[in-house]
Parts: structure tokens; sequence; C-alpha cells
């Protein structure tokens, strides 16, 4: 009898220890994960208008790729789209649009695309200046080659960027 | 004393070289090929796995009298499964960029080989100590082993190597070898290197050595 | 959202887990250099996959998610799947000792398959529904099994190589392995 319980017994108490000692760290680590995130997103809108405010919209908008939309004192939109590229949620850009409806600039908070060969889709600089200037979707873009998946997706993230703020100015800038 | 001090220093870097996981033990081949497009990720995933290897290598041998043999494995994947979440979280609210590309292999250090390995053959033998030495080189070999994975693919691949562009090849890298392919080729490359160099014969299939279930291979009999 | 066929194909063919996705190498490399063996390895991590998920899914969202314990997926996940293969062993040995003969003593290699951990993670990561989530650990274990397949004859005709003596043993094996890999990249185009 004890033969048979006192493995089950042990494996079950190692089993409860490493529980707790894990939602304990989570507990521990989580806000700084939060803040991370929080980091990354006013840095990129930094690097996209320069120090400025921003306030986030509060906007039911009907693509739920998009996870955030903030807009500045003078008119300047940041949509912020999760998509996916050649992995699931990889493209999690930034977009900004300038008050005229065009976009300016585009960062990234996080990339999970394959590195080397998706991730030229933030490296190579030039990439992301073919979206600047569009006021909407554009029929054809250039591709990086080799990373068809990560560079649709990037198109994507952009048109959905520019949809979502297109079909809801008045919302966005009104405000 | 000189005796114990030296069998400790050779625990250390038996890892290192002559019994390098990967490249001569031929272990934990999955993140090998995987994260090593890029000679800064294999580092980032040599010294995770190190972390995980050693966290559990020092609880698996400090709990090794404790944990009945029959739960032996269940019980050594729930350690080794804690310290993987635990590396997650540090890495998420530390260090983003490396938690993202690791991605989804991260969490399959979990079933990493090697660290399995190591704890069924060392770890659950040996004390704490040269648990923890033993750990350390293995992980310090794995790690140079994903770093030469990773710069010869990066070079030969994208042109760059640890932020620096090497010039002549960015203009028209092998992709190649960023793909999945080229990961076969250039392990099976390094391999042939390591054995013309070490002069020795060749191992001349996967060795069930460290793999923890070389009970059940042997029954196979077909591990080869 | 992705149909049936998508899914399965994209698992077995494009997204090939050993090929592409570098999970499951040891037994690839390992237990492929037999017909029989690399088929009924393959059969039996289908078999795994299939049931890790119909175990797994439920539990992700039935109990971790509401309780805020997504964290704890991966501790979960690979005790989940040890128990069960170490059941399903003793359940063949017990009742149906042919099939155990056959298959059963792969099992415990299955455990510490990346491929496994893998396909119950991405499910979840994928965001699939129940259905698909079976779909894609079919497609995933069909598609191991037929790199396995395929790589056995590859190494049979490697046995009558003439091979350099470097270049004996594991690294042939690799570089053959690449050239399949390279074989299924033309699978790649075959979605949009």
């Amino acid at each position: 009898m004890k033969d048979k319980v006192k493995p089950a017994l042990v494996l079950t108490v190692i089993c409860v220890i490493a529980s707790l000692l894990l939602v304990f760290a989570y507990e521990l680590t989580k806000d700084r994960i939060a803040e991370q995130k929080d980091q990354k997103f006013s840095s990129s809108v930094e690097a996209l208008f320069g120090k400025t405010e921003c306030r986030i919209v509060d906007l039911k908008c009907k693509y739920d790729e998009v996870e955030t939309i903030a807009v500045t004192p003078d008119k300047k939109t940041v949509v912020q789209v999760c998509t996916d590229g050649y992995s699931k949620d990889g493209i999690n850009i930034l977009v900004g649009i300038d008050e005229q409806g065009a976009v300016s600039g585009i960062e990234f908070v996080s990339l999970g695309e394959t590195p080397g060969l998706g991730s030229k889709v933030r490296d190579e600089a030039d990439f992301r200046k073919q979206f600047y200037g569009l006021t909407a979707p554009s029929e054809s873009f250039d591709a990086v080659s080799g990373a068809t998946f990560s560079s649709k997706g990037m198109k994507h993230a952009v048109d959905t960027a520019l949809n979502a703020y297109n079909e809801n100015k008045e919302a966005i800038l009104g405000g | 004393m000189a005796e114990n001090k030296n069998s400790l220093v050779k625990e250390l870097t038996k890892g290192i070289v002559k019994e390098n996981p990967t490249l001569v033990m031929l272990l934990g081949m999955c993140p090998t090929l995987a994260v090593t497009t890029q000679a800064m990720n294999g580092i980032g995933m040599g010294l995770a796995t190190t972390f995980v290897l050693l966290g559990s290598n020092i609880v698996i041998s400090a709990l090794r009298k404790v944990i009945p043999d029959k739960v032996r494995i269940p019980a050594f994947i729930v350690i080794i499964a804690s310290f993987v979440t635990l590396i997650g979280f540090l890495l998420e609210g530390f260090v983003p960029s490396l938690y993202d590309s690791l991605g989804i292999y991260l969490t399959l250090i979990t079933v990493n080989c090697i660290i399995f390995g190591r704890a069924e053959m060392f770890a659950s033998k040996n004390g704490v100590v040269a648990s923890a030495l033993d750990a350390i080189g293995m992980g310090i070999g794995f790690t140079i082993a994903l770093f030469l994975m990773g710069s010869i693919r990066e070079i030969i691949g994208a042109g760059q190597w640890m932020g620096l562009t090497i010039p002549v090849i960015h203009d028209d890298p092998m992709l190649l070898f960023i793909m999945p392919a080229g990961g076969f080729f250039t392990l099976g490359m390094i391999i042939a290197a390591v054995n013309k160099l070490s002069k020795k014969k060749p191992p001349k299939e996967i060795s069930c050595e460290g793999c923890p279930n070389a009970e059940a291979c042997g029954k196979a009999g077909d591990c080869q | 959202m992705k149909t049936i066929i998508v899914i399965l194909l994209s698992a077995m063919l494009t997204d090939n887990f050993v090929l592409s996705k570098f999970m499951g190498i040891c037994p690839f490399l390992g237990v492929s250099k037999k017909l029989d063996s690399a088929a009924g390895m393959g059969v039996a991590v289908t078999f795994v996959m299939i049931c890790a998920t119909i175990v797994t899914y439920p539990i992700h969202h039935g109990i971790l998610v509401p309780n805020g314990l997504e964290y704890l997926d991966t501790v979960v996940f690979i005790l989940v799947i040890a128990l069960f293969v170490q059941l399903v062993e003793n359940f063949l040995k017990k009742c149906v000792p042919s099939l155990y003969s056959s298959l059963g003593v792969y099992l415990p290699l299955i455990t510490t398959n990346c491929a496994v951990l893998g396909v119950t993670v991405l499910n979840i990561d994928n965001g699939f529904s129940f259905g698909q989530s079976l779909i894609n650990a079919l497609g995933g274990g069909l598609g191991f099994m037929l790199a396995l397949v395929i790589f056995s004859g590859v190494r049979k005709k490697l046995e009558y190589a003439d091979i350099p003596e470097t270049f004996k043993g594991v690294p042939a094996t690799l570089i053959a392995a690449s050239i399949v890999s390279v074989s299924f990249m033309g699978f790649a185009g075959l979605f949009n």
C-alpha cells in the first residue's frame, strides 16, 4: 500500500510546490512585463511624432487586429495593429498618420518573424518607406525577397490602419 | 583534496569540448536548427537553456534521494518545465526582444534532450556541486555550438554578423542558409569538421547515451 | 478563418513539423533508418498528438484561462503528455499486447518529442477551435510520418553510397535531410 501511495504523494507535492512557486514568480514579474509593453508603446510614439501627449481613443473598431488608436493634440494619429506575418501575431506595429491622413511613419512594437529573413521588414530601412504618404490602401507593393509572408503581413497591417482611420475619422479627430 | 578539485574541474570542462552536447553527443538538435538564423539568437537560446539546465540539475540532484524511481520522469519534467516557465517570465520582463525572437522554441526548451539527459544520467546520481558544474559546462558547450551555427548561417545567409554588415556578401547573400534546409546543411558540415579535427572514429549514428529513453531504444533495437 | 483543408495541408506540407519547424528531429534522425520503424513511430506520434490535443485543449480553455493561469501551460501540458504516454503504454501492455509489441516501444521516446509538445502549444498560439486543433494535430502527425517515411527511403539509398570517411554517419544524414527539406520548400506557394 505504502509502495503505491508514496510515489504518487511525492509527485503531487512536487507539482503543488512548483505551481505555487510559479504563481509567486508570476505575481512578482507581471508588473514589470506590463511596464515593458507600455514603455515600448510610448517610446514608439515618441519616435514617430517626438515628445508629445497622446490620448487613447475609446473606439469600437470592426477590425480586431487594431489594438489601440491614440491621437495627439495636433491631430496626428497613431494606430497600433497586431497581425500575422509568417508567424501568428508576428507583426505588431504603430502606424503614424499625420493631420492630412497620410502615413508618416511606422514603428515596431514587436516583431516575431524569422530573424535575418522576415525581420528584414524592420531592418531594411527602405522597406517601410514605400508606405509613407499613402492615404488609402495601395494596389501593389514591393515585398522583401524570400520573406513573402512577412511582407504581406506588413502591407495588411498598414492597410488595416488606414481603413480604420478613414472609417472613423470624425470620432478620432473630433474628440 | 587535490584529486577532488581536479575531478570537479573536469565536470565543468567536459561539456565544452570532449562531451559537447550538440556536436559530439548529438543532443538538443531541435533548437540548434531552429534558432540559429542569427548568432545573437544562438547565444540567447544557449544562455536560456543553461539557466534551465543549471536550475533543474541543482534541484533534481538535491532531491535525488527523495524522488521515488517510479515517478522520476514526471517529477523531472515538472521541475524542468517550471524553470522554463520562470526564464520565460524573466525574459518577457527584462529582455523582450529575445523573448520575441525565441518564440515557441523557448517553451520547447522543456523537451530539450540535453536537459532531460543530464538530469537522468548525472544529476540524479551525483551531488549538487558536481551537478551544477556539469550543467554549466554543458550549457557553455551548447551555447558555443549554437553561436557557431548562428554565425555561419547569419554571415553566409544574410551578410551580417552581430550587428555588423559584411560588405561583399551583404549584397547577394545565399538566402538558403537562413532557411530550414540551410540549418540541416550547416550542422552536417560542422559535425563533419568536428569529426575530422578530432581524428577519432566518427559516431556512426545518433548517440543514445544521453537519451533518457536508452532502454526503450534498446528494445526497439533501432534507435540507430 | 482557415478551412480544414488549409490547416491539414499546411501542417503536413508547407509547415511540416520536422522539415520546416524543426520539431521531432531526434526521432527523425534516429528512427528513420528502416521503413517499418519509421512508419511505426509515425503512427504512434500521430496518435499521441491527437490524444494530447483532446486532453490539453479543454484544460487550457476550461481551467487555466478562466483563472488567469495561462502561464502554467508548459508545466501542465508536458505533465499531461508524460502521464498520458505512461497510461497508454500500460494499457497496451495489458490489453492489446500485439499492438504493444509493434508500437509500444516508441511511446517513451514520444514524451520528449518536441513535436508533441509543439503541436499542443501551437493549437493555443494559433487560436484554433477544438475542431481545428484536432485537424492540426492530425496534419502534424501525418506530416511527421511523411517526413520520416520519405527519409527512410533516402537513408536506404545512402547505405549503398560511397561517402568520404569524415562525412560517414550523421553528417551525411543531415545533408540528405537538408536536400529533402529543400524539396518540401516547393510546396510553399500552395496557399495564398
